[in-house]
């Protein structure tokens, strides 16, 4: 569904940021995005959104090159669910997810009683169905996360880019909003998550793409990227990771003393 | 059931607050009719009626002094229409401003549009232009320099918020010191009062005259942020989420800001530079119906205009002299917004 | 005749040598004084040719005296004041006799009426602001950074003392053309950075003036008070404030500036009397709006223009407003209703602008056609400068047509040669008080 072929992009000639990266997603897949800060993820999830241009390689969406896309029509098929972040300005939570009907509706509508029904169902499944009214702002991190993934379905789009969707939340909060996620890919929406977490990845990704100074180091599905070579290599730090039977379950960093 | 009589409650709450931003809209028309029957000169409710009867029935006017007519219809109604267009136009573009610059402490001057107006309405005075000729200046030097601070941002890659709002702020103060620079020229007998009398607002000289322009330029203007008022709301999250949403966020932030530029532009040259309103009425409007563009706008043009109303008539029917009203919007104004910065804790 | 002659070619001869040292030989004119006179027109004498001076009983070419029967009567300048009440008179012409005159009046003149125990060292005057300010006399070097000031001093006919002005009125070109014709040192005089507001300090330590005469509402006097000079603050937004000022300037710039600022309070009084006189039998006082640089910017009641109203029989209906100038609307206008409507000489408001506005028509003055500018030479004549005086005529004139029996136009000819030393143009003597 969305493909990416040796995409290159460089903020300046001396630092690409890209260099080379191809990935594939299916539908109903999650695909993660793991590797060091500033090894060209956010980079990445920019250009598969549409907010930058590759320098050389394409992406295709559908089978159409992203940039024959109008940003409306793109924006139907991607949306982007951004870091924590607080608005300028205190809207409550129906307001922020009906935001994600902007592409459907032209410049000058608003949004009609469909809309809103359509920004309630997508409250409704990620569990916020109470929360309507509530003001954004004053929501814990983990359901902000939410709001924005409901968004993101309001959207009605048919893959969502998480930029560090676990950051700054609690565990419990973490796999609230994982499991959400985890549930809406079994229904056949696909997800690219960008984390900091490896264990995260270990127990929600599909695939896993593994980056390095803006190369693709591994891609694959859990069990063939989270092995202790390829981790160390990519944080170049010695990693380990423990087994569960077949299985990896956890992966922890050694202190080199 | 529970979440079902929630359900029933919030979605009550929201309409409520949308009926009650349509339902501030009819504020100004009742303020107007109310201003009409204000003044120095006691005019009987009933003559006051008739009069303004007589623009659609000629013969209602009789019986009535050319004085009272003429107070009536070409001193009162110009003054109070064009007293509620500014108003609209500067509470309607401040909320715009603030929306696309993510900062609810900012009006439409952002740019420098004000201090560009000033600057070229002072020039006119001190040249001894016509009334039209100062409001022509001020409003094509009021443009100049909101497109002054636009190329100027330009000339940085992708013309980050931060990198315009420094360019305004600059091309502001440029044209402040300008202004500040016709002041000390300027004959202290003559042209000094009028270019001090300017730039603190005042409606005192408007006749039909200065109407059409503004009238012209702050309906369609109106009309246009009304149109676009809830894209601000995905605009005030910043560009790459617009972007995300579908949306190209710099393309119709421009054009937001030449269509709020030429109102403040249109306002200003007709009013002068009249302080506080893009400010402290949305900030007003937000506390009334939240933070949403889609009720904001319209509550803004309505309060921004019923409060402009209420502040010309005190300067105009109150005391035999008028007081600019750029210091009466600040005494009022400025208590307000402590009022609401209080009260509102967090709420835009 | 001969000895006109005789005297131009022993000037011309003996050019190259001192003129006192020469002119002292020739005795050129008697004079014909009063035994008490005497020893200060010879300390006079003296300080100038360096000689005793020929004092004659009878048929002197210049007479000295302090008898007020030989005032001139009627419209006629001033004569030179040496001493207080005492002046001096040409009996025949005699340029030189006249340069003597001058001399008697110059600050060199009064140095040595001081120095010869005729004229006090010191006044003490107590200014507008209610400062006692003791000044050394003679004062030779004045600074007028307000220019209702500097009007004063030329008023007084000390405009020879002044190193630099203010001025008000001359920022158009004809206004400056006609001030550079009664001054020419008007250019150099107002080259300098002054005014109530702003004064370049140093540039005042340079000009290093004997006295500085400025507004009460001044605000740098605390950077001129560390140079030690004195300063005289002048307060005159009434007629009897101006009376002050005017007196005040007489008392600070020796004999002749006082008889001179006399006479002007002497004739502003008569004036005023006039008008009163051609009006007492009115009960009613014609309505009078009087606006500035804006149609709708009105005077308030503590300016001086409604006392110049209220000087030429009017009444100003705007009296009731406090401050400086109101921007007030017009509906407060109609209110008022003006039978008559004045604009202010500067601006570029006309009768005109009030007549070609259909909203103005609802006002009594506009319908009768009663909108006057009010004409103007150099300083505006509704301002509290001594020109104001024409400022009453010219509206009583306004007023009261067939009452009032005074000719501005006369009147003008008269004030400006007797109180600027200048005189109209032929031309422009029509049209000085508005066509």
């Amino acid at each position: 569904m969305l493909e990416a072929e040796n995409l290159h992009y460089a903020y300046t000639s001396e630092q690409p940021a890209l260099r080379g990266v191809s990935l594939q997603l299916g539908a109903g897949t999650i695909l993660y995005l793991l590797g060091r800060n500033g090894c060209g993820k956010t980079t990445l999830m920019n250009c598969l959104s549409g907010v930058l241009k590759p320098q050389r390689g394409y992406v295709r969406l559908c089978g159409r090159d992203l940039s024959s896309y109008t940003p409306a029509e793109r924006a139907r098929l991607i949306g982007l669910i951004p870091q924590l972040h607080t608005p300028a300005f205190n809207y409550n939570v129906r307001e922020i997810v009906l935001m994600g009907r902007a592409p459907h509706l032209s410049l000058l509508a608003t949004p009609s009683r469909t809309d809103y029904e359509i920004a309630d169902a997508a409250l409704e499944s990620v569990g916020l169905a109470d929360y309507r009214a509530r003001p954004y702002t004053q929501l814990s991190g983990g359901e902000r996360q939410l709001v924005l993934i409901a968004r993101g379905l309001a959207q009605q789009c048919r893959i969502l880019l998480m930029d560090e969707p676990d950051a700054h939340l609690d565990l419990n909060n973490q796999l609230r909003v994982m499991e959400r996620v985890a549930r809406l890919a079994a229904e056949g929406l696909s997800f690219i998550v960008t984390s900091h977490l490896p264990n995260n990845a270990l127990m929600y990704a599909h695939r896993i793409l593994l980056m390095k100074r803006g190369m693709a180091l591994a891609c694959g599905d859990a069990a063939e990227v989270l092995s202790e070579g390829l981790l160390s290599a990519a944080y170049e730090l010695p990693i380990e990771v423990i087994w569960e039977g077949e299985r990896p379950r956890a992966i922890l960093p050694r202190r080199a003393v | 059931m529970r979440i079902v009589a929630l359900r029933g409650a919030t979605t009550a709450k929201g309409s409520l607050r949308l009926s009650l931003a349509y339902l501030s809209l009819a504020l100004p028309f009742a303020l107007i009719v109310i201003s009409l029957l204000l003044g120095l000169y006691q005019i009987p409710i009933e003559t006051v009626g008739r009069a303004l009867l007589s623009l659609i029935v000629p013969q209602a006017a009789e019986g009535i002094s050319s004085t009272e007519l003429t107070l009536i219809l070409r001193i009162r109604l110009p003054r109070v229409l064009s007293a509620a267009l500014i108003g609209a136009a500067l509470a309607s573009t401040g909320a715009a401003f603030q929306g696309i610059f993510k900062n609810p402490l900012v009006d439409s001057n952002l740019l420098g549009v004000t201090s560009g107006a000033g600057f070229g309405a002072a020039v006119a005075l001190l040249l001894g232009g016509t009334a039209l000729a100062v409001q022509s200046a001020a409003f094509a030097f009021g443009l100049l320099a909101v497109m002054v601070a636009y190329a100027g941002s330009r000339l940085y890659s992708s013309a980050p918020l931060i990198v315009l709002t420094l360019m305004g702020i600059l091309i502001g103060s440029f044209f402040t010191s300008l202004t500040a620079l016709t002041k000390y020229v300027a004959d202290p007998l003559n042209t000094l009062p009028a270019i001090t009398f300017w730039l603190l607002g005042g409606l005192t000289g408007v006749t039909w005259n200065s109407l059409p322009l503004l009238a012209l330029i702050t309906l369609g203007g109106s009309a246009f942020l009304w149109a676009v008022r809830w894209r601000l709301n995905i605009l005030s999250l910043g560009d790459a989420e617009a972007t995300a949403l579908g949306m190209n966020p710099t393309r119709l932030k421009l054009v937001i800001i030449l269509c709020a530029t030429l109102m403040t532009a249109a306002a200003v040259a007709v009013g002068g530079v009249i302080g506080w309103i893009g400010l402290v009425i949305p900030h007003a409007a937000r506390l009334l119906v939240g933070a949403d563009h889609k009720a904001l706008i319209p509550t803004s043009l309505a309060l921004g205009a019923s409060f402009l109303l209420v502040i010309d008539t005190i300067s105009r029917a109150l005391l035999p002299a008028e007081v600019p009203l750029g210091i009466l919007t600040g005494l009022v104004g400025v208590p307000i917004l402590i009022v609401l910065l209080r009260r509102s804790q967090r709420v835009w | 005749m001969r000895r006109l002659t005789c005297f131009v070619l022993i000037v011309l001869l003996l050019a190259p040598l001192s003129a006192p040292a020469s002119l002292a030989q020739s005795a050129p004119f008697t004079i014909e004084a009063a035994a008490e006179l005497q020893p200060a027109l010879t300390a006079l004498y003296k300080a100038r040719y360096g000689a005793e001076p020929t004092f004659v009983t009878d048929d002197g070419d210049l007479i000295a005296t302090n008898d007020p029967a030989f005032l001139p009567s009627g419209r006629v300048r001033v004569p030179p004041h040496f001493l207080p009440d005492s002046f001096l008179v040409m009996a025949r012409p005699s340029a030189e006799a006249e340069a003597f005159a001058a001399f008697a009046v110059s600050p060199d003149g009064q140095a040595a009426l001081i120095e010869g125990g005729f004229l006090p060292k010191s006044v003490t005057v107590t200014d507008q602001a209610g400062n006692t300010v003791e000044v050394a006399q003679p004062i030779r070097r004045i600074l007028t950074p307000y220019s209702i000031a500097t009007y004063l001093v030329y008023g007084v006919g000390a405009a020879d003392r002044l190193v630099g002005a203010g001025y008000l009125g001359t920022r158009d070109p004809v206004g400056a053309a006609r001030m550079s014709a009664i001054d020419p040192r008007f250019p150099t005089l107002s080259g300098y950075t002054l005014n109530q507001r702003e004064i370049n300090i140093e540039q005042v330590a340079q000009l290093a003036p004997d006295l500085i005469v400025t507004s009460a509402r001044t605000a740098w006097l605390d950077t001129v008070r560390e140079l030690n000079i004195p300063f005289v603050l002048l307060e005159g937004e009434s007629p009897e404030l101006l009376k002050e000022s005017v007196r005040l300037m007489g008392a600070l710039l020796g004999p002749n500036a006082r008889a001179q600022a006399e006479a002007w309070i002497a004739y502003y009084d008569d004036i005023f009397t006039a008008v009163v006189e051609a009006t007492k039998d009115l009960t009613e006082r014609p309505s009078v709006l009087f606006i500035g640089t804006a149609p709708l910017r009105v005077i308030s009641g503590q300016m001086y223009q409604t006392d110049i109203i209220a000087a030429a029989g009017g009444r100003s209906v705007s009296a009731e407003l406090g401050g400086y100038w109101n921007d007030v609307n017009l509906e407060q206008v109609a209110l008022w209703n003006p039978e008559v409507i004045v604009i202010a000489p500067y601006g570029e408001v006309t009768p005109q602008t009030l007549k070609e506005s259909p909203e103005w028509a609802i006002i009594k003055a506009v319908q009768d056609g009663k909108v006057y500018k009010m004409p103007s030479w150099v300083a505006p004549w509704d301002t509290p400068v001594m020109d104001s005086v024409l400022g009453v005529i010219w509206l009583a004139q306004k007023l009261f047509p067939g009452r009032v029996n005074l000719d501005c136009a006369l009147e003008a000819q008269f004030f400006f040669e007797v109180f600027y030393n200048h005189k109209l143009p032929e031309a422009e003597i029509a049209a000085v008080c508005g066509s």
